[in-house]
């Protein structure tokens, strides 16, 4: 009976894992949208330059790790001029400062399919420790994670001088993020 | 004094809309030349909020006027005004009128075109008159500066011509669109 248990062994192994732990980030599919106001009247943008790489198992999530890079330039609000005053120095600074990073620290499961990261943000070159909570939903070779939050622009200097009053541009900034995982194995 | 207008001279509320309508676009030259010329800052927005809230609001508020103007007699010029004179009247009030809708309309066209964030007075949200478009913002905007230009001179016309009845030639056109002035108007010999 040797042979039928070496057998069932051989074509479990062939099978593709269904949970596989690392992944990597689809920058074609890959979006942030960020929502805020100007002048009282609500806006929203996107953007979609996210690479990166994580590692996370939902059944030892204490185990993952992830690794997200933003080109902010990216970024679109649909109106040109919008997206122009994103470039300038006292709002993200895309000269100097292209890129954001998550690079998370710690996951956890705070409810059923329900996960927390608490990692380091990076954006402006001000890092900022951000708590992500996301849903994780995997299929045969991909993933999909989403998760939202509200970060406050003036803690990235994010707008400087007289836009850190809030008044024209609100500080609160929500963010709804969409992340497609290919399967790394 | 009445409400509405009589066959010779204007009721209360032609009166109103005149006068309110004269402040306004005063004060929305002054925000808009403002607006233009600030530096890029919380201010700046700040100054075209209150110029594109008043712009619409002029819109509206002409809207009601036409009606109005269309409901009630129209006091006739004098008898004794000549032809060149009454159709210069007729031309510079049909062409004031024009502006007075058609700058806010070029207006909303810049604001949609542009995609910027607006609600009038942070209230109610202006619908996309146009799509997002760059090179059709920047003609918006062509047209909108230029028909200020021709506003800034119907403006200068229309008042040289009014103090010049009032003052020169002493008949009742300008007291009549003023409430409680009717009837002291000198007129003189002709």
């Amino acid at each position: 009976m040797k042979w039928v248990a070496l057998a069932v062994m051989a074509v479990l192994s062939l099978s593709p894992r269904l949970e596989a732990a690392s992944w990597s980030i689809d920058p074609a599919t890959s979006r942030v949208i960020f929502i805020a106001t100007f002048e009282g009247a609500e806006f929203d943008g996107r953007i979609d330059g996210i690479t990166g790489t994580i590692e996370f198992d939902p059944a030892t999530p204490q185990t993952g790790r992830m690794d997200v890079i933003v080109d902010i330039r990216s970024a679109d609000t649909g109106s040109a001029d919008l997206n122009d005053g994103m470039a300038l120095t006292e709002w993200f600074d895309y000269a100097r400062h292209p890129m954001a990073r998550y690079l998370s620290e710690d996951i956890t499961e705070t409810a059923p399919g329900q996960y927390e990261t608490h990692g380091l943000l990076t954006i402006k070159g001000i890092s900022r420790p951000v708590t992500l909570p996301f849903t994780f939903g995997a299929q045969t070779g991909s993933a999909l994670i989403q998760g939202a939050t509200t970060l406050r622009r003036t803690d990235f200097n994010i707008g400087e001088g007289d836009w850190a009053s809030g008044e024209a541009i609100g500080l609160e900034v929500r963010l709804e993020a969409k992340i497609t995982l290919i399967g790394n194995d | 004094m009445p409400l509405r207008n009589t066959t010779d001279s204007w009721g209360h509320i032609a009166q109103l809309f005149h006068w309110l309508m004269a402040v306004l676009i005063l004060a929305m030259i002054v925000l808009g030349l403002m607006a233009k010329n600030w530096p890029l800052s919380p201010t700046k927005l700040s100054l075209f909020f209150w110029h594109k809230s008043l712009g619409m609001t002029i819109l509206g508020l002409v809207v009601v006027r036409l009606s109005w103007r269309w409901a009630n007699p129209t006091p006739p010029l004098p008898a004794t005004l000549p032809r060149w004179e009454r159709t210069a009247a007729h031309i510079t009030h049909a062409l004031l009128y024009a502006v007075m809708i058609a700058m806010p309309l070029s207006g909303w066209v810049i604001n949609a075109a542009a995609k910027i964030p607006f609600k009038v007075f942070g209230v109610w949200t202006l619908p996309a008159i146009v799509a997002p478009d760059k090179a059709l913002q920047e003609l918006a905007a062509l047209v909108h500066f230029s028909l200020f230009l021709l506003l800034a001179m119907l403006l200068i016309l229309h008042t040289a011509a009014a103090l010049r009845h009032h003052l020169l030639l002493h008949d009742d056109i300008l007291s009549r669109m003023l409430p409680g002035c009717h009837g002291h108007a000198r007129r003189k010999p002709q």
